[in-house]
């Protein structure tokens, strides 16, 4: 049984099924019976670990999940074979790796795919110069951000040098260190971000529906929403990797999360080795070109990115530049699941007044203390 | 019943009572130990002995095949259920490399464990019951046996279960779906409270006693006393306006409708129906996204002119709980329309034209005829909608989703008991706590519901209003 996002398995010719098929033509020897199930990567976890045992044998899940699917057992090892593979295919992209390796230093999984946002803005409003800041974004044209997404509100506490359970987002109990001077002056930032008339929370999607009807120039999203935006913006299509923001003066780099989708077995699968070696297969380069060209989703695989087609892709350039350069691996410890709640809602207080100039430190710290108590 | 009493001549308020009265049985396990003989004491041990003795053989190999399959339960995984249940498992996952590849062996989880431990005491229970039923039954034949000189046999005892005891075979099916469908659930749910069932142990936990209670009235963490003591009291205040002020304004309009001079009063309740039809949410979510900062609402008022900055619906907790009551009332109304309009429509008019004849006015009618006979009809109705607003999730959940959320909270200032435990066990999968706020709710619920229907007329004059 594997379970997979929707889009991949419409039919027979779906990338999962063509996969499926190839594979029955590497491996003669397994007699498998196929059973496939739509389980985004999102919800894997959370669905897998209410019972592991009756979870797919082969599923895909986001990087940051890695954490509470090992605390439910409910994740296997990668094989020798499949490490080898790995290995070649993300030789020099170290996040990619360490996005999948669990605090026991084995792989759990195989990367299919890269995972950040990074930045789509109308070209005729902006000059090159001006998209490398936030700032000076703001004062020509409306910005849209998700100030009450917790994947998007990081990047500027990230930036400024704040960290999520230490340096590489492995140790609990370093927690969540976004607080101090550093904090109080990223939420003052936030509360002037707010306050500017340029600036529009992107919510529900008002941020896609902005670039359509005028309303909003500049739109932080992945490359999932790459077809939308095109569409939106016709010969105006912008994008590019995240621009800085002038904390007290000096320019700071915003961070975003950088994560992967990744092919992973289910220990409590009957037949092991074929869940292994199939969860590989998935993850393959032809597994992943296949995928690009059946629904242009851009591979991860380092061997492809330097294709001539896939290097020119402007989105391709965008995300690889951002995961290279401008972010942060998304922890993938358990207690990671806890941290969305709390900075959600501090991003609300935010757009909804409650934080001001007067009480920002206070209201930062109060944050920071939610998660000692929660972790 | 009624019949067996007619003829006595008692007192009439001994009578009522009479006619209710069960003399208790003389079949006692107490007797069958004491006056029974061989055959019946062996049923102690061997279940039917005493039937088979006389000659009720099928109805006695049925008591000792109940007993096999208990024995056979318990050797074959029953008493390995029960003799988990102390520890909740300690067997670790491992897993071992073979040729490269990696193979694992599962450990304990702890929920099937309590799962099964619970449900081997539960058929332990059940089987004494039987056990106890059983060798009563053994007396019985004995007894019968010795007064009539036969023990009926089984055609007799099939014909007795169909027609004089039918209501033994007729409510068997009713109470065995209730044992295993909602007692069994509550109390495996009731027992994850005394452990530390969390996202921290998801497969191995283990009972830490009343911690989890203790944790509920402490003075800081996650969950805490103040935090549950404001979700409780807005809970309760929630409910009451949510189920009053439906009642009242639906109550109003189904009798302003109902008035003889209004006219179309068809085409009035179907308008007032029409948010009916459209299931509830998707108006909740419609909602949700028209009041939201930059919704629609907000826009229409700005770009008239009339606010300068958007309505802070869902971000200020008083105009939260405002609107949260406001938009409920929107979806509650109908309903109360629909209901009252029924009774309103079943009040003898004889009694109005009395009224009218002895010259009392609108408000006397309505409060000396209208109001007694709506709240004795609509009592048990009350009860019930205010249980269902202290446990609605749906509006609270998809309008607000329990916002506003003070910073580091875990509870919003509109959350009520059932969306922090939704938010808790499903969110941050803390169970353990979700079912400590769980037994809570359900305290809270039973001390109101019992003392409102207790006092109410409805149960106080049963059967009056005939």
């Amino acid at each position: 049984m594997s379970w997979a996002s929707q889009e991949d398995q419409l039919n027979e010719d779906s990338w999962l099924q063509t996969m499926e098929k190839e594979f029955e033509e590497l491996h003669p020897e397994y007699d498998i019976t196929w059973n496939n199930q739509v389980v985004s990567s999102a919800d894997a976890a959370t669905i897998a670990k209410q019972d592991p045992t009756v979870a797919a044998d082969v599923f895909m899940y986001a990087s940051d999940q890695l954490g509470t699917l090992k605390e439910a057992n409910a994740i296997a090892r990668m094989s020798d074979d499949a490490v080898e593979q790995i290995e070649t295919q993300y030789e020099g992209s170290e996040s990619m790796i360490q996005s999948v390796t669990g605090d026991d230093g084995y792989l759990y999984g195989a990367p299919f795919g890269g995972n950040t946002w990074f930045m789509y803005y109308r070209k005729s409003k902006f000059t090159e110069e001006d998209i490398t800041s936030l700032d000076a974004m703001l004062a020509k044209g409306k910005v849209s951000f998700p100030l009450t997404n917790s994947w998007y509100l990081p990047a500027f506490y990230m930036g400024a040098g704040g960290t999520l359970f230490g340096e590489d987002g492995t140790d609990g109990e370093a927690g969540v260190q976004f607080g101090g001077d550093i904090g109080e002056a990223v939420t003052k930032y936030l509360i002037d971000l707010r306050n500017n008339p340029n600036f529009v929370n992107d919510s529900n999607g008002s941020g896609l529906a902005g670039l359509k009807s005028g309303a909003v120039d500049v739109v932080f999203s992945g490359s999932w929403d790459e077809p939308t935006v095109k569409e939106n913006l016709g010969d105006d299509y912008g994008v590019a990797a995240l621009p800085t923001f002038n904390l007290n003066g000096t320019a700071v780099q915003m961070k975003s999360f950088a994560g992967s989708t990744v092919v992973a077995w289910n220990p409590y699968t009957k037949h092991p080795k074929a869940a292994d070696q199939f969860a590989a297969f998935l993850a393959s380069t032809e597994a992943q070109r296949a995928h690009y060209e059946m629904r242009g989703t851009i591979p991860s695989d380092m061997t492809l990115a330097s294709e001539p087609e896939i290097a020119e892709n402007l989105v391709a350039k965008a995300q690889l530049e951002t995961i290279a350069r401008t972010s942060v691996v998304q922890p993938s410890i358990p207690e990671m699941a806890n941290f969305w709640g709390p900075c959600e809602n501090f991003g609300k207080s935010i757009l909804g007044n409650e934080v001001t100039y007067d009480n920002a430190r206070e209201l930062t710290d109060k944050w920071m203390a939610s998660y000692a108590s929660l972790m | 019943m009624e019949a067996t009493t007619g003829a006595r001549p008692v007192r009439r308020g001994l009578l009522r009572r009479k006619a209710d009265y069960i003399p208790p049985s003389r079949y006692t396990l107490r007797a069958a130990l004491t006056d029974g003989d061989a055959f019946t004491r062996l049923s102690f041990l061997i279940l039917g002995a005493g039937n088979i003795a006389r000659k009720q053989i099928l109805k006695g190999l049925l008591f000792l095949a109940v007993e096999i399959a208990y024995i056979a339960f318990m050797a074959t995984s029953g008493a390995e259920n029960l003799a988990m249940i102390p520890s909740l498992g300690w067997r670790e996952q491992t897993a071992e490399k073979i040729d490269g590849y990696w193979h694992y062996t599962p450990g304990d989880n702890s929920v099937i464990v309590l799962l099964y431990g619970v449900a081997t005491i539960f058929i332990t229970l059940l089987f004494v019951v039987f056990w106890a039923y059983a060798v009563r039954s053994a007396y019985k034949a004995q007894l019968l046996a010795a007064e009539t000189g036969s023990a009926p046999d089984f055609i007799q005892d099939w014909r007795n279960i169909t027609d004089r005891e039918a209501q033994v075979s007729l409510m068997a099916l009713p109470v065995l779906g209730i044992l295993i469908f909602s007692i069994l659930p509550t109390l495996f749910m009731m027992c994850m409270a005394f452990t530390n069932y969390d996202s921290d142990h998801v497969l191995l936990f283990d009972w830490v006693g009343l911690e989890n209670f203790g944790q509920l009235f402490s003075a800081d963490g996650a969950v805490n006393a103040s935090l549950f003591g404001e979700v409780l009291a807005w809970t309760l205040v929630w409910a009451f306006f949510a189920t009053f002020l439906n009642f009242f304004l639906g109550l109003f309009l189904a009798m302003v409708i109902n008035r003889p001079t209004t006219r179309l009063k068809g085409f009035w309740r179907a308008v007032f129906s029409l948010s009916i039809a459209v299931p509830q949410f998707v108006s909740l979510l419609v909602i949700n996204q028209m009041l939201q900062p930059e919704g629609a609402i907000n826009r229409l008022l700005m770009s008239w002119g009339w606010i300068d900055e958007a309505l802070p619906f869902f971000t200020d907790a008083t105009w939260a709980r405002v609107t949260v009551i406001v938009v409920n009332l929107w979806i509650g109304i109908p309903f109360t329309i629909m209901q009252i309009t029924g009774i309103l429509q079943n009040i003898p008019a004889e009694q109005y034209e009395a009224a009218r004849i002895d010259g009392a006015n609108w408000w006397q009618t309505f409060t000396r005829i209208t109001m007694p006979y709506l709240v004795f009809v609509l009592t048990p109705y009350l009860i019930t909608t205010f249980t269902g607003n202290v446990n609605n999730f749906n509006v609270i959940y998809l309008l607000s989703n329990g916002n506003p959320t003070p910073v580091g909270a875990t509870a919003g200032k509109t959350d009520l008991l059932i969306t922090w435990l939704y938010k808790l066990t499903v969110d941050k999968g803390d169970y353990n706590l979700g079912a400590v706020i769980g037994i809570f709710t359900f305290i809270t619920l039973a001390i109101v519901s019992l003392i409102t229907y207790r006092s109410s007329a409805s149960y106080k004059d049963e059967g009056g209003f005939r």
